[in-house]
């Protein structure tokens, strides 16, 4: 082990040090799940813990074909159909996180739940992206968005 | 012809490491966290006296291909391609510019490694989203790749002593 070593150690945790420094005080606090598919945004839902409170879960399927995607909201969670491409995607009080997919490696399902503001699931398969956004100032409006 | 041997050897090993990190459940809940044991092979091959990096470069894109149509996708082996390419680039940089043991090196390996596959991420799903993951992926591909150099540093004198024995 040269010097040079122990200084690219250092310098590596350093960055990244700094970097999660920047990235937690310029944290907002989430108040918009946000998904988009292929680039564009597909659905907004408040994920404030006053809006919702604890205990009323949603679930957003997406079920993807060769001809686009196409996605439903339920208040209980809902049956998948055999044989599809999907997402299923869970928001408990400000909580989100990937229920299932069909996908092979499984790393949105694994993703641990997202709840603070710049916070992201990424579904790279799906081209699918569920991010929390937002502070108080961007008025989140809840429901659907198509 | 000894030497296609042996490098047939290190690919057959470097594909069996492959199998063996897509066995191990190592989930931290951050997407692109892994051991990325096949770069052992790849490592050594970099500091072989016979070969260099022509050869480390040949087993490691045939590991990247073979690999993915063994245990994934046509998705993945793009986004193992890029990885391996910005991690072959540093690791290659790394050991020219003399200042680094096994240990550097392989740090700067892992550490750009993750950096490749981020960039494409940010490009396929076109967002700076992914930059969310930066700061751990880079503290990811320093310690895994300090415990690779540490293993490499152990593992090469057999090596050398396996390809000098004729």
């Amino acid at each position: 082990m040269t010097r040079a070593d122990v200084a690219l150690t250092g310098i590596c945790l350093l960055a990244a040090a700094a970097l999660a420094l920047w990235f937690v005080v310029g944290k907002k606090e989430g108040r918009t799940l946000r998904i988009s598919y292929d680039g564009e945004v597909v659905v907004t839902e408040a994920v404030d813990a006053h809006v919702r409170p604890r205990g009323g879960t949603v679930y957003y399927l997406f079920v993807f074909e060769e001809s686009g995607a196409a996605w439903e909201r339920f208040e209980a969670y809902p049956e998948i159909p055999d044989g599809v491409s999907y997402n299923l995607l869970s928001v408990s009080g400000s909580e989100v996180s990937m229920e299932a997919a069909d996908c092979r490696d499984q790393v949105c399902v694994h993703h641990i739940p997202i709840s603070a503001g710049g916070e992201t699931i990424i579904c790279l398969p799906h081209r699918l992206i569920v991010e929390i956004v937002g502070g108080r100032d961007e008025e989140p409006f809840d429901g659907m968005v198509k | 012809m000894r030497r296609t041997v042996e490098l047939g050897f290190l690919l057959a090993l470097a594909l069996i490491l492959s199998y063996v990190e897509s066995l191990i459940p190592f989930s931290f809940g951050i997407p692109g966290i892994k051991l990325g044991l096949p770069n052992l092979i790849v490592l050594l091959l970099l500091y072989d006296k016979t070969g260099g990096a022509r050869e480390a470069f040949i087993v490691n894109a045939l590991r990247i291909v073979l690999s993915g149509f063994l245990f994934s996708n046509l998705y993945a082996i793009l986004y193992a391609l890029s990885g391996a390419g910005f991690s072959f680039a540093a690791m290659l940089i790394g050991k020219k510019c003399g200042r680094f043991s096994m240990i550097g090196v392989s740090v700067l390996g892992g550490v750009f490694h993750n950096m490749g596959q981020i960039v494409v991420a940010m490009l396929v799903v076109e967002t700076f989203a992914v930059s969310y993951y930066v700061p751990f992926l880079i503290v990811a591909g320093t310690a895994t790749g300090a415990l690779l150099g540490v293993a490499g540093m152990e593992i090469a004198p057999y090596l050398r002593r396996m390809s000098s024995r004729h």
